[in-house]
């Protein structure tokens, strides 16, 4: 597995505003709390899950923490690309699971009266994903809650044929 | 979390401990009433607890706690004795401090519960011994029962002492002094709390160290610190000596940390492990590849490899715990179940620091009490039955843990009673769990296991076998959950013993490392029974995959084992087309319910893993138990035995299956045959202690020599016989591939049977009709209705087989 480290440096948000780490996946903008991110890599899954969950991509070997690494594309109902993709490894409810999206945008402060926390327009897959939107000054971005991501991966089981 | 929070964690943790130390000490002291150290410890604990709740503003705590504490005082003043009732309140005492402590972890305050009752029974307790102690004429100077009571050592100390009147007025009592040195300080001694008599002061001392050493009692002023002795008059002769009951000051060499800080430990340290693999063979790759030696780098990697071993071996280390931790409890517990059934038990306990992995401490802990409680339940007798069995009224209950073979044993001895192992015999036959024959020709020993079966596992139905065995077969389920073993001896009227097997670590497993297609597995080597090797196509092989109403079955050794295949159960790709013969190696898998073949493409290699836990969605999935990162650094899934035949929907095996099997494997004494088809088409039978081994080889290896048949294994020739040619029939033409050949072990020598395959195992019920003899046949048995012959081994050997046997014809 080939992983070079891009260190983000997640500092102190200013009051009352949260610091989120923004990437795109297929297109389209989304977010997450960049203060649980614990790094970001990239770098291939080699440990496929056999009847694991579709998104599952596979297991990450972390420092000797065994990761799963979850296909966004597939967790919310993208066309899946092949490549290696990068990994967004963070830690919600004492799991560490990695997202895997197309690329990193930036990291960005926003107060959180300018997160709309009802998700307008957002169904299906995406939608469950969603904790809400903030209007960024590139356009509207999606904040992702990895509770959410996580609890919705057994719905999403798929009878998956392996490779 | 506020500070005051973290505070009030910190004190909870901490009492809980202090009370398991309590309930430990007050159970010693009960045993030994004279041990001050003992009763200065309890006196201190107490006071700690009275003096936080004080802090934190828990009242209910504070007022018990201080009325314990004054007991606990006169105690140790000499002012009254522990007797019964004292060591009984004290103990309700520890047991509303823990009901308050635990209220106050789960909601933060103390609850409804009001001990005003203890509170004024421990003050009523005070005030009636210190009452019973003045009425019945008792000098008030005694910490012990008089001496004629108690064991010899003390009491001729206590005579000989002259009492020191110029000492007296400067000496407090010996628990504080000897609590003062315990802990370390050097504190100048407070006012007698009470008025000590001045006469009677040395006799309490005495009665305080006189545990410690003799040798230290004259003069008894030797415990007193330096600055304990105001003016000291006589110079301290020699450094107090360490009393052999004090407990060694830990709190300067351990610290606390953080549970999941030593997780992420033992975590990096195997990334390293790792990272120094990949630096070993990257540097050795580089230098042999371009032929220029680094002999300083190559120093460095070696001096990181060393340090990077010892520095797993010691982060392993940190997961290891005394197994006292589940001992401490006992002493209560026996105390405890004692008075309640009557008896009186010496609990002896050996090997508390056997150290074993964190995670397992909890699991054992119930089975462990379980085992305890048993033995004192039903195991040890009334007093009035022990004597008049001629043992002492007190029985001996003994604990004993070790290291075995890289295993804990724990081991639960009483010297009580013992099983009546016949009434398990019938008992067992009773619930239709072995036949009248088969009990009656199973040797006691394993008669007793039959006490874990679930059967044997109701209170009602236990009291007429001996009480014994309640819930044992939860006990098992236990034990072997986690890998390990539980077995069970006894003597009737001498006592049982119930031996426990523990794995020393559940973080690494000895695993086998299975293929199916390009994925690799792990599964627990303490599922796998055996592995065979599954081979398409030869007619002759010793297994044969066969189909029953649509599930794949194998049989082996007469039995028939369902199967499963990996590649299929998981989605892999195919393992055979329909039709096509499986190959690969299946895995015989057995867990208490179920017992199943599990067909993989190949095993790799068996070694220790580290189990690695998985995330909660995949646990979920019930196939995988974890996962486990290999030297080469790829994750590897653990396969879940269980979860697998759930998946597969493997029927569970009903137990009178399980223990007959036992019963027929271990210690019925029955005559079993290899039953298996000649090349011609005959069906024979070999007696099963003749068989060394089934083979199959391919032709070449078959050669000719001297005129007689040959086979090539293990660098050796054996003699190749045809079944056929023993019985005197003329010996078939090899026309396969492959052969298969019954290898017989005989004192003469080896010698292999050809066979066209393998059948099964039989064991007969009638035995063998030798009326029916001839040539090569030593008699007949019925097998499946229908009489077959039986081989007579001394014919098949090379001596006296007729030339025409043994040269045969290749094809």
């Amino acid at each position: 597995m080939t992983r070079g480290t891009e260190n983000i440096d997640v500092g102190k948000p200013a009051a009352e505003a949260r610091r989120l780490c923004t990437f795109v996946v297929a297109g389209r903008a989304f977010a997450v709390d960049a203060n649980a991110v614990q790094e970001v890599f990239r770098g291939t899954v080699t440990t496929p899950v056999p009847r694991g969950p579709a998104a599952i991509r596979g297991l990450l070997n972390l420092r000797g923490r065994i990761v799963p690494a979850i296909d966004m594309r597939r967790r919310m109902g993208f066309e899946p690309i092949a490549g290696e993709g990068i990994h967004v490894v963070l830690t919600a409810s004492g799991e560490t699971h990695s997202l895997i999206v197309d690329a990193i945008t930036d990291v960005i402060d926003v107060p959180v009266a300018a997160i709309e926390t009802s998700t307008i327009g957002a169904e299906g897959a995406v939608g469950e994903c969603i904790e809400g939107v903030v209007a960024a000054r590139d356009g509207l971005v999606h904040l992702l809650g990895i509770e959410a991501i996580v609890a919705g991966l057994v719905e999403t089981t798929v009878e998956r044929k392996m490779r | 979390m506020n500070d005051n929070e973290e505070y009030v964690r910190e004190f909870l943790v901490e009492s809980a401990e202090n009370l398991d130390q309590l309930d430990r000490d007050l159970v010693a002291l009960e045993e030994n009433p004279r041990d001050s150290q003992r009763l200065a410890s309890i006196f201190r604990t107490v006071h700690t607890i009275k003096g936080t709740s004080g802090f934190f503003g828990f009242a209910k705590l504070g007022a018990i706690t201080h009325s314990g504490e004054h007991l606990l005082g006169q105690l140790r003043d000499g002012k009254i004795d522990l007797d019964d009732d004292v060591t009984g309140v004290l103990l309700t005492l520890v047991d509303a401090v823990r009901s308050i402590l635990e209220r106050i972890e789960k909601t933060g305050g103390e609850g409804e519960s009001d001990f005003h009752d203890l509170s004024q029974s421990l003050d009523r307790v005070a005030f009636e011994a210190v009452k019973r102690r003045e009425d019945g004429g008792v000098v008030v100077t005694r910490l012990t029962p008089p001496p004629a009571e108690a064991p010899a050592p003390v009491a001729p100390v206590e005579v000989s002492l002259p009492p020191e009147p110029e000492l007296e007025p400067a000496l407090p009592p010996v628990a504080e002094i000897v609590a003062a040195a315990e802990i370390g300080a050097v504190a100048p001694p407070e006012a007698p709390a009470a008025p000590v008599v001045p006469a009677v002061a040395p006799a309490t001392t005495t009665a305080a160290t006189a545990e410690a050493d003799v040798a230290t009692l004259v003069p008894a002023r030797v415990v007193v610190p330096d600055a304990a002795v105001p003016a000291a008059p006589p110079p301290i002769p020699a450094p107090p000596p360490a009393p052999r009951t004090r407990r060694p000051a830990v709190a300067e060499q351990s610290i606390r940390v953080d549970v999941g800080l030593l997780g992420t430990l033992v975590d990096l340290v195997g990334e390293l492990v790792l990272a120094r693999n990949q630096l070993e063979s990257t540097v050795r790759h580089k230098t042999a590849s371009r032929g220029d030696e680094h002999p300083e780098l190559l120093k460095v990697v070696h001096r990181i490899d060393t340090v990077t071993a010892s520095l797993q071996a010691a982060a392993m280390k940190t997961r290891m715990q005394p197994i006292e931790q589940v001992f401490s409890k006992f002493p209560r517990i026996v105390r405890d179940l004692a008075v309640t059934c009557g008896k009186e038990v010496t609990l002896e306990i050996d090997g508390a620091d056997t150290e074993l992995d964190r995670s397992l401490i909890e699991t054992i802990r119930d089975p462990l009490t379980h085992l305890v409680r048993n033995a004192v339940d039903h195991g040890i007798e009334p007093p009035e039955v022990r004597l008049a069995r001629g043992k002492p009224a007190a029985g001996r209950l003994s604990l004993r843990a070790y290291h075995e073979s890289g295993q804990v044993m724990v081991e639960i001895r009483d010297d009580g009673g013992g099983i009546p192992v016949d009434a398990v015999r019938k008992k067992a036959v009773a619930k239709g769990l072995l036949s009248a024959e088969q009990a009656a020709a199973l040797p006691d020993d394993r008669i007793l296991q039959y006490i874990f079966e679930p059967g044997f596992s109701t209170a009602a139905k236990v009291t007429d076998v001996s009480g014994r065995g309640v819930g044992m077969d939860v006990v098992r389920t236990n034990i072997e959950a986690i890998g390990g073993a539980v077995d069970i001896g006894s003597i009737p009227g001498s006592g049982t013993t119930v031996r426990v097997r523990i794995p020393l670590t559940l973080a690494i497993i000895p695993a086998l490392i299975v293929s199916s297609g390009s994925h690799r597995f792990a599964i627990p080597q303490a599922a796998v029974r055996e592995l065979i090797a599954l081979r398409a196509g030869t007619n002759g092989s010793a297994v044969s995959v066969e189909g029953l109403e649509g599930a794949p079955v194998m049989r082996l050794r007469g039995r028939l084992l369902p199967l499963v295949f990996l590649g299929e159960i998981l989605g892999l790709e195919a393992d055979a087309a329909p039709g096509q013969a499986p190959r690969g190696t299946v895995v015989v898998l057995r867990s208490d319910e179920v017992e199943y073949g599990l067909v993989v493409d190949g095993v790799t290699v068996s070694e220790d893993i580290v189990v690695k836990p998985i995330v909660a969605v995949l646990v979920a999935l019930g196939l995988y138990a974890g996962a486990t990162v290999r030297g080469d650094g790829a994750v590897v899934l653990i396969l879940d035995p269980r979860g697998i035949a759930h998946a597969a929907k493997v029927p569970p095996r009903p137990a009178s299956d399980r223990l007959a099997e036992a019963a027929a494997s271990e210690a019925v004494p029955l005559d079993r045959y290899l039953v298996c088809e000649s090349p011609a088409g005959r069906v024979v039978a070999v007696p099963l202690e003749e068989v060394a081994r089934l083979e199959t080889f391919p032709c070449e290896r078959i050669q000719h020599a001297a005129g007689h048949m040959v086979v090539h294994r293990e660098g050796r020739l054996t003699a190749l016989a045809d079944v056929d040619a023993v019985l005197a029939g003329a010996p078939q033409p090899i026309d396969t591939q492959t052969v298969t050949a019954v290898i017989l072990s005989a004192t003469l020598g080896e010698v292999a049977l050809r066979v066209r395959r393998i059948l099964e195992v039989v064991a007969p019920e009638a035995p063998i009709n030798r009326d029916l003899r001839a040539g090569g046949v030593i008699g007949t048995i019925a097998v499946a209705g229908r009489a077959t012959e039986v081989i007579d081994v001394r014919h098949a050997l090379p001596g006296a087989l007729p030339s025409a046997a043994l040269a045969g014809v290749t094809a």
